[in-house]
């Protein structure tokens, strides 16, 4: 059974006053229907947290999610997001990467490979047998035009493929790899058209600038871990506050911020490098330090990150986290 | 006797099975839930250094 878009509405106009929105944004998802636009995108949540989800919904800079889902992407299955359940919900899915169809997949979490895939099913086809994530992660990736892995879980295994994991979890690519072959034909194709946006989460503005950049000019400049070099072009320390302030090479912060009596002291050592607090920076290839989270306007930069907030880098753009910059924090 | 699966449920944070399950009346008389993901963060918490716990334990819901 499909919703159809009057069934839509009427849930849009009886949920409105619970979600808050205003009969202008009902009139913005009427005509965004109507236009019957923007690029098809199937989001599969897989061994997630869903904080990449949450960090999409926090995006400002480039443009707000409402614009996004209403103007730019054509959000077909997310289990989030989505109006529909159960049933409805996976053939909405089922619709939308048929046989011909163009659309984007989109992958949030690692993908359990372990026992056939039993430890993440994403739905019960016709309550009759479970569709794991494994084998709806490899068939999509297969079909679709592009696939943008979101989070260090999709990209490279994450928390759950850390070491004592049990399920066998591991990122999108590794897990095509393992279904298709390293020397596939197959595994070549999904190879091209994957991108890599890590991050535990990513900043909202490298997957909204990522999408923006294939819809406008094509396929990004990827390193060879398949990221954006706009984004992870440089590592942590060249724009950080903490090193750029460094005037002596011994300018290292022995203790916290927080572990400072007075303000006067905290603010000192804001200015000292946390290297041997167990910093990561040196090897982590991001632009958080200028680019900043948290942001509240269109246009401008956020206002806080890990570092500046006192925490030592952990690392978690990088291919290894958690496990290679264990232990995160160096207390001598 | 009817039986309902809801699978996935949506609009929740994580994966979700919903069987409920009615009378000749449509009166609910029994339901329950399955949470369909396992990752096992207190395998992965085996043998690390405490203070990486709260980095790590922080990632079991981005909610």
């Amino acid at each position: 059974m499909r919703i159809t878009r009057r069934d839509f509405l009427k849930y849009c106009s009886i949920t409105a006053g619970a979600l808050g929105l205003s009969s202008g944004t009902l009139l913005k998802i009427d005509q965004a229907l109507a236009l019957n636009g923007g690029t098809p995108v199937v989001w599969l949540a897989g061994a997630a947290c869903t904080g990449c989800t949450m960090t999409l919904t926090n995006s400002i800079y480039y443009t707000d999610i409402a614009s996004l889902l209403l103007g730019t992407l054509d959000l077909k299955f997310h289990d989030t997001l989505m109006a529909q359940a159960g049933d409805e919900a996976l053939s909405a899915a089922h619709d939308a990467t048929a046989d011909g169809e163009v659309f984007v997949l989109c992958v949030e979490g690692a993908v359990p490979t372990a026992a056939a895939g039993a430890y993440c099913t994403i739905g019960d086809v016709a309550n009759i047998s479970n569709e794991t994530m494994y084998e709806n992660t490899v068939a999509l990736a297969k079909k679709a035009a592009l696939v943008l892995s979101i989070g260090q879980c999709a990209c490279f295994g994450g928390i759950p493929a850390a070491k004592g994991s049990q399920t066998g979890s591991m990122g999108v690519l590794d897990a095509c790899k393992l279904k298709y072959g390293k020397s596939s034909a197959d595994y070549k194709k999904i190879l091209k058209k994957t991108i890599n946006i890590p991050g535990c989460p990513p900043n909202p503005d490298w997957i909204v600038g990522t999408i923006a950049t294939f819809l406008t000019s094509g396929m990004p400049r990827l390193d060879s871990f398949k990221r954006p070099l706009d984004y992870y072009g440089q590592t942590h320390c060249f724009s950080c506050t903490r090193y750029a302030s460094q005037n002596t090479r011994d300018n290292f912060a022995s203790k916290f911020d927080g572990q400072y009596a007075t303000e006067v002291d905290q603010l000192a050592n804001k200015a000292k490098c946390l290297k041997q607090l167990g910093c990561k920076g040196r090897v982590t290839k991001t632009d958080c330090p200028v680019r900043l989270w948290n942001g509240a306007t269109k246009g401008e930069v956020g206002v806080n990150y890990c570092v500046t907030a006192g925490f030592p880098c952990h690392g978690c753009t990088q291919p290894g986290f958690p496990d290679k910059f264990s232990p995160f924090v160096k207390v001598t | 006797m009817a039986t309902l699966i809801i699978d996935p449920l949506t609009r929740i944070e994580g994966h979700l099975k919903v069987v409920v399950m009615t009378n000749g009346s449509n009166v609910v008389t029994e339901a329950q839930m399955c949470g369909t993901l396992f990752r096992g963060f207190e395998n992965i918490l085996k043998g690390r250094a405490p203070r990486d716990a709260s980095v790590i334990t922080q990632r079991i819901c981005g909610v």
